[in-house]
């Protein structure tokens, strides 16, 4: 049997397969279609400080092969995560590690939650969102530019002992400096990609389908971008990368691990089939067979990127 | 509990223009389902169609253990689904979210449903309970035109149903609202049901929200159908965010703001 355990900071995963953030809530919903301890691990939806409302809806378009977004960070706060969210998944499922995903306004408000969230021992690692596309000030200003991006990260380390993963947009001319300057403010891993900006308009109406304007695009269509930007992303670093953009299949799973990623996150597959990532679990170690892969280790990383 | 299904077509035939009805196996869908809840459908075939279709329950028949949908041909998802043959199945994730609350309503009581387009299917299936249950039904339906109008003659057999059209080609001349100011407001009703465009529901709301309780199924573009994506919320009273898919999407109408 191919090995697909996985080990990064702070996460020893039994599989490289994980939801990613927004796409599973906080693991209650999904829990009904199977049981969540065979993901290796599980990222949560973005969580700020304070509650937030999001945008006004429509708040997603379907797109060719994909859909748009524009939840605009709806969440309940980090009070009501480490209250209600975290203790249900340590309650439920104590073995298995979770992500949380954190979003904020300002460096203030996100180091006060990466603070917060020490509380809760079945978090192993933060996701720090400088990358959502949706809302005015929802950290994609930190992510489209080196120098903030890289202050965020030095006070979100500075406050707590988790790893952070920063998680990077694609939605800039060159992500490589942004990944180059996390990584020297002490970044533990990265995370990418989050969804492209996007627009969509009915016909009908003549107006634009979501309320936003403008969403994120992500599923299979996105698929080749996530693998371009990962690999470029590989080549000017050995942090580890959390790949995600348009997974469905262990295939495209190990297609992205060979461009550069040494976990995998699926995201908007899961609304299409509730058991993605149960089927992508299940069905690696065959695919890695079929393609003779014995483990996931950095070794199956394209060698153009080392 | 909601549940990924393949589930057989074994019928689909058009009720009237661009639209059809849909008639699933579902035996275990049929025990569980209560009227207002809602079928999250993947288009067969057409993998480029990335997310599901919601469709309201229609009808269930628990003897044959089928349940039905009606839908309109909107855009390329359901234009494809008109293909789909018999004999063939769709990928169903069902029962979702809450329907009407009817499990106290006690024989004789009157009540009032409403609907208007494709709100109007899944009333059929809770008339029926409800005629079952012993209730006084009386529906409103509201139509286009009577070429466009479906299921008349099915309402009938569960109660009394008053007809409306836009253009005046069948029964009342005007949208539904115009049609309970005009012959409804002497009756006694002491629960009413509403399925329907925004405006048909803000009628309903505004007409009986404060004498009985009154109950509304919303509509939303959805992503994940059961709760976890917050991208099908809508506002409330209390200036709150409920999830359409999962909270709903049967409200009381008090609770929601339109
Ligand atoms: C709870 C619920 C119950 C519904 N019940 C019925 C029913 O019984 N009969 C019926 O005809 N219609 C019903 N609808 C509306 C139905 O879901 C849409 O008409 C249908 O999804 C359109 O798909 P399409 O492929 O034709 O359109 P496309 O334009 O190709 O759809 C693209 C995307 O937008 C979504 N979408 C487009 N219009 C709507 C809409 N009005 N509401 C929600 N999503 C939309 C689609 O689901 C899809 O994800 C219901 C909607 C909801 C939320
Ligand atoms: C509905 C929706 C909500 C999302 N919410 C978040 C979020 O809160 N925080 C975040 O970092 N990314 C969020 N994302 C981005 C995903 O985590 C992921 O990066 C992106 O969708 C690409 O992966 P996919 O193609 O597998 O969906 C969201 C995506 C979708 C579709
Ligand atoms: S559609 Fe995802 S929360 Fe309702």
């Amino acid at each position: 049997m191919p090995d697909v355990t996985v080990h990064l900071p702070g996460l020893d995963l039994k599989n490289p397969i994980m939801p990613a953030s927004g796409c599973f809530g906080f693991g209650q919903e999904y829990s009904q279609f199977y049981d969540l301890n065979q993901l290796g691990a599980l990222i949560t939806k973005a969580t700020t400080l304070k509650p937030r409302q999001g945008n006004p809806t429509p708040r997603v378009a379907e797109t060719e092969s994909g859909m748009l977004n524009a939840i605009g960070l709806q969440n309940p706060g980090v009070d009501h995560v480490l209250a209600k969210e975290l203790p249900w998944l340590a309650e439920h499922y104590p073995e298995l590690p979770i992500i949380v995903n954190v979003a904020g306004t300002h460096v203030d408000d996100y180091a006060a939650v990466c603070a917060a969230l020490k509380a809760a021992p079945n978090v192993k690692a933060i996701e720090l969102n400088i990358s959502c596309p949706n809302v005015a000030h929802g950290g994609m200003e930190f992510g489209t530019d080196p120098d903030s991006a890289a202050q965020l990260t030095q006070a979100c380390s500075a406050v707590t002992d988790l790893p952070i993963y920063v998680k990077l947009s694609p939605n800039v001319t060159d992500i490589r400096p942004i990944a180059e300057a996390v990584s020297r403010a002490g970044a533990a891993g990265l995370s990418l990609i989050n969804t492209l900006v996007g627009e969509r308009f009915d016909l009908m109406t003549r107006q634009p389908i979501l309320a936003n304007v403008t969403g994120g695009l992500s599923g299979p269509a996105v698929k080749p971008v996530a693998l371009r930007l990962i690999q470029q992303v590989r080549s000017v670093t050995d942090l580890p990368i959390i790949g995600m953009g348009g997974v469905s299949t262990a295939d495209d799973a190990l297609e992205m691990l060979v461009a550069g990623a040494d976990a995998i996150a699926v995201g908007s597959a899961n609304f299409r089939e509730p058991l993605a990532c149960p089927n992508i679990i299940a069905d690696l170690p065959k695919r890695m067979t079929h393609f003779h892969f014995e483990n996931l280790t950095k070794e199956i990383h394209w060698e153009g990127t080392k | 509990m909601p549940q990924q299904q393949l589930l057989p077509i074994v019928a689909q035939h058009q009720v009237a223009p661009e639209i059809y009805e849909m008639i699933l196996t579902a035996p275990d869908l049929v025990q569980t389902a209560q009227p207002g809840q809602f079928i999250d459908v993947l288009v067969p075939d057409h993998p480029e169609h990335f997310l599901r279709r919601p469709f309201a329950i229609a009808t269930c028949d628990a003897k044959q253990g089928q349940i039905s949908f009606t839908y309109r041909v909107k855009g390329p998802g359901t234009e494809a689904m008109v293909a789909c043959q018999v004999g063939t199945s769709l990928d169903v994730l069902g029962p979702l979210g809450h329907g009407f609350p009817i499990a106290d309503v006690t024989p004789g009581t009157p009540v009032l449903l409403v609907g208007g387009g494709t709100g109007i299917p899944p009333l059929l299936g809770l008339a029926q309970r409800l005629q079952q249950q012993g209730a006084q039904v009386t529906t409103v339906l509201g139509y286009r035109s009577q070429a466009e109008s479906f299921y008349q003659d099915r309402f009938a057999k569960t109660g009394e149903v008053c007809i409306a059209s836009d253009d005046g080609t069948l029964g009342f001349h005007g949208h539904v609202g115009l049609l309970m100011a005009a012959q409804l407001t002497e009756r006694h009703f002491e629960r009413a049901f509403a399925c329907g465009p925004k405006g048909l529901l803000m009628a309903v709301k505004n007409r009986y929200q404060a004498q009985m309780p009154t109950y509304l199924s919303l509509e939303s573009r959805m992503a994940c159908g059961i709760g976890a994506c917050y991208a099908c919320v809508t506002p409330t009273t209390d200036h709150e965010l409920k999830k359409i898919c999962s909270d709903g999407p049967v409200f009381p109408a008090q609770e929601v703001v339109l």
